[in-house]
């Protein structure tokens, strides 16, 4: 059985300030890691490793953009117990302006975990909002990002967690058409206790981003 | 006869306070009675009242004008009575007030043209013609001052604006007698401006050494469309800042604090702490801290270094030249405007010697 996990993902969260363009692809490689915690004194299960996605996005009005991507990687174990894992994820996501820094985001995403004892599935749906500072000059910002997770459903005959939320800092560089990020991401799930054990799991990392923006500019948006 | 001389006399001084309109017009009554007696020969009547006119003591207001004419009465009427070399004195006495004085050849006798002659070329005065309220286009007019000498002299007429501004010089030559003098209504070139005028009038005689010199006043106005005005100079909250204030810099420094703080509290405040911290994600948390940390801190120092604002400093530019060529237009305009302007001239007060 092959080791090359298909994992497809999505990036929520449009950028606010957004390109001046209609549309943007994008390319990211992530280095992850996830903590697991099965309780009844398992121990913590760490897996870290690559993986890289593609994301597009489109401005579908001057205040609202739409965006879907993939990811895949693979997750190798980096404590005993642990096991190996290709991680896939698709998804799907929106993002509204607010003000000129500040963009309400909402996205649907389908994450998966691959090992040799099968594949569980994620599916989730994210709220949250996403603020870029922007530096003198206008081509740097700060991004800062956190969303709630409200419905979270994990197949296997796993409970929903009680508590599911995200969070990330960064960079965003732009430069012409070009962009480049890098951003610290963090998911955290805490399940509810279930004959004594309480599930708890996390997933970090940093993402490099370069995406180009397509078409001609569109003045005035 | 006397006693009704002197009660008329008194009438007079009484009349003169309260109503000097009166008093002219009395005087106005002497002469016209001289002229009379003047008419019908009967000069020993007609002497006394043009004395009477003419006397400092008169008890009445005499114009100048009145004056004038009664000296020209008195050398008149002693011509008819030989006595030519007085005669020749009152003619004076009335050019030297009224360079304009003139006898008709029609009404008076060759005896007394010629003792007028005679006083004409014993006197010398200049005089103009107050200034007659006009409306002329410079562009196809003229102004036209009326001046005079009263014999053969060196004669100059010059026009100053405000009594201290630039002179226009509108002749200067030989003269006798009348001379209408024009004007363009332009100063060094250009249109005069609005204001008052002196007409000053100097003449030194070729039969003499005498001088003379006149000034007659008038002001001068544009009838002009209105004019625009001017966009007033640009305000400062109309420009951008051509320089970001210090605090720009400091907040480019805590927006990289706050990334590189925001990476590394992450883990610390999402993360449960049953799932420990260091490994990998610590690495890669801090990673990107110190990519916050240095960005902060390089585009602080830059900030810091380096405040001028190319982009607004191109776009204040374009926007001052913008500016300056509206108010060239609208200058263009209100010259084109001024450059039809109609001359309004009207007498002013003021006396000249």
């Amino acid at each position: 059985m092959t080791r090359v996990i298909a994992l497809l993902g999505v990036t929520l969260g449009a950028s606010a300030a957004g390109a001046q363009q209609r549309a943007a692809a994008v390319a990211s490689l992530s280095l992850m890691e996830q903590r697991v915690d099965l309780g009844g004194g398992s121990g913590v299960q760490r897996a870290f490793g690559p993986v890289a996605g593609v994301q597009g996005t489109l401005r579908a009005t001057p205040w609202l953009e739409v965006s879907a991507g993939a990811r895949v990687g693979h997750l190798s174990p980096k404590t005993a117990y642990a096991e190996a894992r290709d991680v896939g994820e698709v998804g799907f996501g929106a993002s509204v302006l607010a003000s000129p820094s500040l963009a309400i985001t909402g996205g649907l995403q389908v994450r998966s975990y691959t090992g040799t004892l099968g594949t569980q599935r994620w599916t989730s749906l994210s709220l949250g909002a996403e603020e870029r500072l922007e530096f003198i000059g206008g081509a740097l910002h700060a991004v800062f990002r956190g969303a709630f997770l409200p419905l979270v459903s994990v197949s296997g005959g796993v409970a929903s967690p009680s508590v599911a939320v995200s969070a990330g800092s960064g960079l965003e560089l732009t430069r012409g058409r070009w962009t480049g990020a890098v951003l610290y991401t963090l998911e955290r799930y805490d399940f509810p206790e279930r004959d004594s054990a309480r599930r708890l799991e996390q997933l970090g990392g940093l993402t490099i981003r370069v995406g180009v923006r397509l078409g001609r500019p569109k003045l005035g948006s | 006869m006397k006693r009704a001389a002197v009660l008329m006399g008194l009438l007079g001084v009484l009349a003169v306070p309260a109503a000097p309109a009166a008093a002219q017009t009395r005087t106005e009554e002497l002469l016209a009675r001289a002229e009379q007696l003047y008419d019908q020969l009967d000069i020993e009547r007609a002497l006394p009242i043009l004395r009477q006119v003419v006397s400092p003591a008169s008890p009445f207001e005499v114009t100048p004008g009145q004056r004038v004419h009664a000296y020209v009465l008195l050398g008149a009427s002693l011509v008819l009575g030989q006595m030519t070399d007085s005669a020749v004195l009152y003619f004076r006495a009335a050019i030297e007030r009224d360079p304009f004085i003139d006898l008709d050849p029609q009404r008076f006798t060759r005896a007394q043209l010629a003792a007028f002659g005679d006083a004409r070329r014993a006197a010398f005065a200049v005089g103009a013609r107050p200034v007659a309220p006009a409306r002329i286009d410079p562009r196809t007019e003229r102004l036209t001052f009326v001046v005079v000498t009263t014999h053969d002299a060196a004669l100059h007429v010059e026009l100053r604006a405000g009594g201290a501004g630039e002179a226009v010089v509108l002749f200067d030559g030989a003269n006798a007698g009348l001379r209408e003098v024009t004007w363009n209504g332009l100063i060094a070139g250009r249109l005069a401006p609005p204001g008052r005028y002196e007409l000053t009038i100097a003449g030194q005689s070729r039969l003499g050494p005498a001088v003379d010199t006149a000034r007659v006043y008038f002001e001068l106005r544009h009838e002009v469309a209105p004019l625009e005005d001017t966009l007033p100079a640009l305000r400062a909250d109309e420009l951008r800042p051509e320089q970001r204030p210090s605090s720009a810099a400091r907040g480019d420094l805590l927006r990289g604090l706050g990334v590189a703080a925001g990476a590394l509290f992450i883990p610390g405040i999402i993360s449960n702490g049953r799932l420990g911290g260091g490994g990998e994600g610590r690495v890669l948390s801090g990673a990107v801290a110190g990519v916050g940390l240095v960005v902060g801190v390089a585009t602080f120092a830059r900030g810091q270094r380096n405040r001028a604002i190319p982009e607004n400093i191109a776009t204040n530019a374009r926007i001052r030249a913008e500016r300056a060529e509206r108010n060239a237009a609208i200058r263009q305009r209100n010259e084109e405007r001024l450059a039809q302007a109609k001359l309004v001239i009207t007498p002013a007060a003021g006396l000249g010697p």
